[in-house]
């Protein structure tokens, strides 16, 4: 933690110390970059293939049908060439499929009975109404989930800390105007704006990112606002003034890293907040688009189906335990922040 | 810094002067926000400095001693009057001379604990004016940034460390290396010692003293305490409300004080040994409030000597020494 400064690790201490928040962020990392990885584990796609005295990786390259001896140039259909004839009756011929071996968005064709199954050995959490495995929508929803709301965490964040930190800077007359302008924004109703727009344009993740952005940054520009307006007034900030910082060196190198606490603290809290927006969107059916493995769409599949359990269950422990574990960490991180624990003695 | 002119000569040359300087800072109010008042914190300010000299400015809490540093340093802009350097009126400097100008005036700063940025090393700090300006390279710049730490009392061995591990003199050697880093010619010290306790104080002023003699500094020293002013000025001003009132030579003032308010303030220094005689004078009524200076002279409602003349007209600045060259000046109709 040498590049961090003495306060900041001091923090990251204290929020070590805090075990329910640290362990419930190893837990997510671990969880997430296992679940960045999931074309390796939970895969249609047969890991290697032997094949006629050659290897072939099908996770890492593409291989047409031509190669397995089909007819067709598209990808091949590994599950179907490995129950041809041509390829059983070869013994040296191999195909080694991951440990769950469905894909998302795979139907399964061999159901004893008509989707959605409920759990059994073969589909350990049951299919959805398409026989999809479930579980395999679970880990690549979570992924999605995950990367979303981080990808609108950044991008949000960046355009809060811009336009607060001008506002605050600034001040006057231009910060005036923003801050009506912010109101007049925030006064919208977020999710019907969503759900029209989501119907005026082909829904897509970008769609959705650019949305939720025009949105998040608000909340986080209140902060770092009040912090430039208090920043611009230290002497430390006088000080380079004098010396000749321009407004940008100011703005990025003397204020906005004493200015982290903010945006640190309102990061989990906005994660949760975009799992949970992001579950509900894909559920009313205007989310992510539709082979898109997410929560929300299963849940809406159980809304249909209410007699097959497994689709309501499993997605909403999933959601729970997510969003658990997001808040305390949320919970943690403002707890290490607080200033208080400076004037306090330990015991 | 205490070498007394008296010769004529260079006393003509003047590194700094300012004149007839004002800043109306204006009250908001009512239903369209219009402005209803100002509170004049620095009204119609006149003085020169000599190169390589110390003028003390002293007044009590509110009196403009700040608001006239930051203007002198084009932090804020004046309302009013003109303030030249070397013959330059720098208030007509706008961008690239502007950033060269801050070159040659450079501030050290009243709390050390807020001046340094929290996040920067010593070494960040003090190099940071010869970055941003771009001066030598990454190589000249860190044996520059040595020469200041250890010049000014520092050690280099402590250059990675984080304001906050040092104390508050040492944290106030840092702001003193960083304000000369560039070199300056005038340095404006805003109180830069009354954050600090008295043994450590001294050392300050000491470090102060020997720099502006190597550096060829000229210094405004701002500071409430007159002992401290006493020690390193060569010419104080006596500011009230945002105006000169008293304004001559350390030995002139310090020997005798003409205004009546000057007295008061001057009477406040604490006596050096409980046998010492002298008499306190005793101010009764409160400092008016910024928004409604009294008519005719400031002082009038709190002065013991007040006549009608004082309620009515404004005493202007005059020289009652008779001498050009060891000058005293007063605004007051006493004289």
């Amino acid at each position: 933690m040498a590049i961090l400064n003495p306060i900041l690790s001091k923090r990251w201490e204290n929020f070590k110390k805090i075990r329910r928040g640290y362990y419930s962020l190893i837990i997510l990392i671990v969880t997430y970059l296992v679940a960045l990885g999931a074309e390796l584990w939970v895969n249609n796609k047969p890991l290697v293939v032997y094949y006629q005295g050659t290897y072939y990786y099908p996770v890492f390259f593409f291989y047409s049908g031509e190669t397995f001896g089909e007819d067709y140039i598209a990808e091949a259909q590994y599950k179907e060439i490995r129950d041809r004839p041509a390829f059983k009756d070869n013994p040296d011929n191999v195909m080694l499929f991951p440990f769950i071996p469905y894909g998302y968005n795979e139907s399964d064709d061999n159901l004893n009975a008509s989707p959605p199954t409920v759990p059994d050995s073969r589909h350990w959490l049951g299919t959805d109404d398409r026989g999809r495995d479930l579980l395999t929508r679970l880990i690549y929803g979570y992924r999605v989930s995950l990367s979303f709301a981080l990808v609108v965490l950044v991008l949000s964040t960046i355009v809060g800390v811009a336009i607060g930190a001008v506002q605050g800077y600034c001040a006057g007359v231009l910060d005036l105007i923003c801050q009506r302008v912010i109101e007049v924004v925030s006064a919208l109703p977020f999710l019907y704006l969503l759900i029209l727009l989501a119907s005026i344009f082909d829904p897509s993740i970008t769609l959705l990112v650019i949305i939720f952005c025009a949105f998040r940054w608000i909340g986080l520009s209140y902060f770092m606002r009040a912090e430039f307006l208090r920043g611009r007034k230290i002497e430390y900030v006088e000080a380079a003034r004098s010396i000749g910082v321009s407004r940008v060196g100011i703005m990025a190198r003397h204020i906005l890293p004493n200015t982290i606490t903010p945006i640190i603290t309102l990061a989990p809290f906005s994660v949760a907040a975009s799992i949970g927006l992001l579950s509900s969107l894909d559920f009313l059916g205007f989310g992510v688009p539709a082979p898109t493995a997410s929560w929300g769409e299963i849940l809406s599949q159980a809304h249909a189906n209410l007699t097959s359990y497994h689709l309501s269950v499993f997605p909403l422990i999933c959601l729970f335990i997510t969003l658990l574990l997001v808040s305390f960490v949320g919970e943690a991180v403002r707890e290490a922040f607080d200033p208080k624990a400076y004037f306090r003695y330990k015991g | 810094m205490r070498k007394h002119t008296s010769s004529g000569g260079d006393l003509h040359k003047h590194i700094i002067s300012v004149r007839g300087l004002k800043k109306h800072f204006p009250i908001k109010g009512g239903i369209l926000n219009r402005q209803i008042g100002a509170i004049r914190a620095v009204d119609t300010v006149s003085f020169d400095v000599e190169s390589n000299k110390t003028l003390g400015i002293v007044g009590e809490s509110g009196c403009g001693k700040s608001t006239l540093a930051r203007l002198i340093n084009r932090l804020i802009e004046p309302t009013a009057g003109e303030i030249y350097l070397q013959g330059d009126n720098i208030l007509a400097w706008k961008g690239g001379a502007l950033r060269r100008f801050y070159r040659k005036i450079q501030v050290v700063f009243q709390d050390p604990y807020a001046s340094l940025n929290p996040r920067f090393s010593m070494f960040d700090i003090i190099e940071e004016p010869l970055r941003i300006n771009n001066i030598d390279t990454k190589r000249l710049r860190r044996k520059r940034v040595r020469e200041l730490i250890e010049k000014s009392g520092l050690s280099w061995d402590y250059r990675n460390r984080y304001p906050h591990e040092f104390s508050g003199g040492q944290r106030q050697r840092i702001g003193i290396a960083r304000a000369l880093a560039l070199h300056p010619e005038i340095l404006i010290c805003d109180e830069p010692v009354s954050a600090l306790d008295v043994s450590v104080q001294a050392q300050i002023l000491n470090l102060l003293m020997d720099l502006q003699d190597e550096f060829k500094l000229t210094v405004l020293f701002i500071s409430h305490d007159l002992s401290v002013v006493n020690k390193v000025s060569d010419q104080v001003i006596v500011l009230y409300c945002g105006k000169i009132v008293e304004m001559a030579s350390r030995n002139r003032i310090f020997k005798k004080q003409l205004h009546p308010y000057a007295q008061a303030l001057f009477s406040a220094i604490p006596k050096s040994s409980p046998h010492e005689q002298k008499e306190r004078t005793l101010l009764n009524v409160e400092p008016p409030s910024p928004r409604h200076f009294p008519t005719g002279c400031r002082f009038h409602p709190r002065c013991p000597h007040a006549m009608d003349v004082c309620k009515k007209t404004e005493p202007q600045l005059e020289n009652v020494s008779g001498s050009e060259d060891d000058f005293h000046r007063v605004a007051c109709h006493l004289f």
